[in-house]
């Protein structure tokens, strides 16, 4: 079908290849010099213990009370009533189930249901061949976005600091219902001047929650200090990823915290922000991890004060610090807002959400936490919610995730039809020239500047030029890299089934690494088809090099993206050979004329 | 070279010096698009280097007629 001795039938295989070298290079651009650094391995007991050594400002409090769980909850205060059991409360909601103690007044466990609303599944690789033949592997856990961290105060507990301190892990009296609400819950607890009103209220449906903390000094003097709000949540280290050079930008829990207007964030091995960024207008704080969001925010619009963040690889922690001054007899309320939930664009977007407003009696001009925010695209934000809102149409008509990246790849090969057709039109006109290359070949066989300039002197004067251009395969490479991007941030795509059993999560790499071998196999099959003008070393290294890397790299990143890639390969094939065998009809149908005016349309295989 | 057009050049050096070799020639122009973006970030620095560079890559597709095109 092709003549071997003619250099344009490989010039597109040419592109694609030298596309996926640039693609390659970015992405090790990205890793060396832009991704966040994985935590050295071996810091992993060093990190946890200086944690746990070290509770800062909340810990000089809590130091001196029974922590919760820590077996001794037998021995309360001097002052306080005589001793009752520990209160462990669970209400579930539609779409999570709480757990509650009375030990500090704050969540055990925010666990969200749904087959969606789970860790990460990482398979190993017999697993997934296991998986593959039709051995049933269980499900990774449901998401749990409140786990305690032990000997740390818990998700939602508040201290107090100052003269007169108030410990996180302080006995409350629970009581079901708050504000006239079912759905609620009601901790009151005392200690020193202060009496403690906690409540939390929630819609039946959604991820929202209300959380009011009445503060009331009963002593005869004004109160001054800190009222520090905990949200602590433990980690397990199975299901986090670190990023890696092979290994993409990961799955990480975050603390986080949005001051005045920059969100910070800290994961195991970063550096803690420094204070006075820290400190400002506090529009929200949480734990954020790739996929899942819990944050706490002032319901009543950015509340002056600071964050403490702090990471280990087992433990998140944000502690938020408002300034408290509390006459005597007086009451001062701080409301938030929660947010403990997937980070769907669609639900961050509005928060407070309707159902919350009516139950917090909000105008619908309330403060909107920016928590969209957490799902950080980077500087490929604006393609990539492109790319997202093209896949997302497709997958309102197919409803399969796999099928809409197919489809994008499509789209994408459709769009860059054009550019194709007009290299291969050009292609052919070059043939004629044949012989004067010849010439020219011969005449500068020992300098290969000179060589280069002559034939593109040749081509001017005919007026055709035969190389795709660098344009073409530049283009490629930001598709590639927002996909990936958008993968690995969208929780649209996490957790969605493309086929069979394996294919079960495109965000996450292939447990069986067949599609990115498959997409190793294409290329050099592509690269095999076409003949070479090229001497057999380099032919062998254009054959098996970058497929070889690209196989490599590929492997442990999301299987979406060798899905794109794939795919991509394919239509290159199909559009090769589509549009060759095209022209060919048509020169024979014009006897041998130049296809000059030819729409660029509908030919594709 | 302004220390600004050495770190917007330092892709383009690792390119030329690995990527470039293994990679058939795709260029419509001569100097091809990497050896004109070394010498425009020489002769102008690193605001007008990239901003020629970044005109040179736009025009370096099919619809553009190619040929010689030394940097201004």
């Amino acid at each position: 079908m092709n003549d071997p001795l003619s250099p344009q039938s490989n010039d597109s295989q040419k592109r694609l290849l030298a596309a996926l070298a640039l693609s390659f290079v970015a992405t090790a651009f990205y890793t060396f010099f832009l991704a966040p650094k994985p935590p050295e391995p071996g810091a992993e007991g060093a990190d946890a213990g200086v944690v746990v050594a070290a509770p800062a400002d909340a810990g000089t409090v809590a130091a001196a009370v029974p922590t919760p769980g820590s077996g001794s909850t037998g021995t309360p205060a001097a002052n306080e009533a005589p001793a009752l059991p520990e209160r462990k409360v669970d209400v579930a909601r539609q779409e999570v189930h709480y757990g509650f103690t009375s030990e500090g007044g704050g969540l055990t466990a925010a666990v969200l249901q749904g087959s969606k609303m789970r860790e990460q599944q990482s398979l190993t690789i017999e697993q997934g061949f296991q998986k593959l033949v039709g051995k049933e592997i269980p499900p990774p856990p449901q998401m749990n976005v409140a786990q305690p961290v032990p000997g740390q105060p818990l998700p939602l507990s508040v201290s107090i600091a100052g003269n007169s301190p108030l410990p996180a892990g302080l006995r409350y009296a629970v009581t079901e219902g708050a504000g006239g609400s079912a759905n609620g819950l009601t901790f009151t607890g005392r200690q020193g001047p202060w009496e403690v009103v906690k409540t939390l209220q929630w819609p039946t449906q959604g991820f929202e929650l209300v959380y009011a903390v009445q503060v009331r000094n009963t002593s005869g003097q004004p109160q001054n200090g800190e009222l520090q709000v905990h949200y602590s949540r433990a980690v397990d280290p199975n299901f986090e990823h670190a990023p890696s050079f092979f290994g993409g930008v990961g799955n990480l829990s975050r603390a986080a915290c949005y001051v005045d207007e920059k969100l910070h964030k800290m994961s195991p091995g970063d550096d803690k922000p420094k204070e006075e960024d820290t400190k400002g207008e506090l529009h929200f704080f949480g734990i954020d991890q790739q996929y899942f969001l819990s944050a706490l925010y002032p319901l009543d619009g950015p509340r002056a004060g600071h964050c403490t963040l702090n990471a280990s690889p087992t433990a998140r922690e944000v502690t938020a610090s408002f300034p408290l001054s509390v006459a005597a007899g007086e009451t001062v309320t701080l409301r938030f807002g929660g947010y403990l939930g997937p980070k769907d664009p669609d639900l961050l977007a509005v928060v407070p959400g309707p159902d919350l407003r009516k139950a917090a009696s909000l105008g619908d001009t309330a403060f909107h936490p920016k928590l969209e925010d957490t799902v950080d695209f980077g500087i490929w934000a604006v393609l990539c919610k492109v790319l997202l809102a093209v896949m997302k149409f497709f997958h309102g008509i197919t409803g399969n995730w796999g099928v809409s990246i197919i489809l994008l790849t499509v789209v994408v090969k459709l769009v860059l039809l054009p550019l194709t057709y007009r290299s291969m039109v050009s292609m052919e006109e070059v043939k004629k020239l044949q012989p004067r290359m010849e010439e020219i070949r011969k005449k500068h066989a020992d300098n290969r500047e000179q060589q280069n300039l002559e034939i593109m002197k040749l081509y001017q004067e005919a007026k055709v030029n035969p190389l795709g251009g660098c344009l073409p395969l530049l283009i490629q490479m930001p598709v590639w890299i927002a996909l990936f991007t958008a993968l690995r941030n969208s929780f649209d795509i996490y957790g969605e089934p493309f086929i069979g059993p394996i294919w079960r999560d495109l965000t996450y790499k292939d447990p069986t690494y067949l599609l990115p071998l498959a997409l190793g196999v294409s290329m050099v099959i592509t690269q095999k088809m076409q003949p070479q003008m090229m001497d057999a070393a380099q032919a062998k290294m254009m054959t098996w090099f970058m497929p070889i890397i690209f196989t490599a790299t590929l492997l442990q990143y999301p299987a979406g993206l060798s899905l794109y890639i794939f795919t991509n390969n394919l239509l290159s094939i199909g559009q090769q050979y589509g549009l060759r065998k095209w022209l060919d009809r048509k020169k024979s149908n014009t006897g041998g004329g130049t296809p000059a005016v030819v729409t660029a349309g509908g030919r594709r295989k | 070279m302004s220390p600004l057009a050495f770190v917007i050049s330092l892709p383009i050096r690792f390119y030329r010096k690995f990527l470039g070799p293994l990679l058939p020639k795709v260029c419509r122009f001569h100097p091809s698009c990497s050896t004109y973006a070394m010498e425009a970030l020489e002769k102008h620095g690193g605001f007008k280097g990239s901003w020629l560079t970044a005109w040179r890559l736009m025009r370096c597709q099919p619809f553009h007629p190619g040929g010689i095109d030394p940097v201004p």
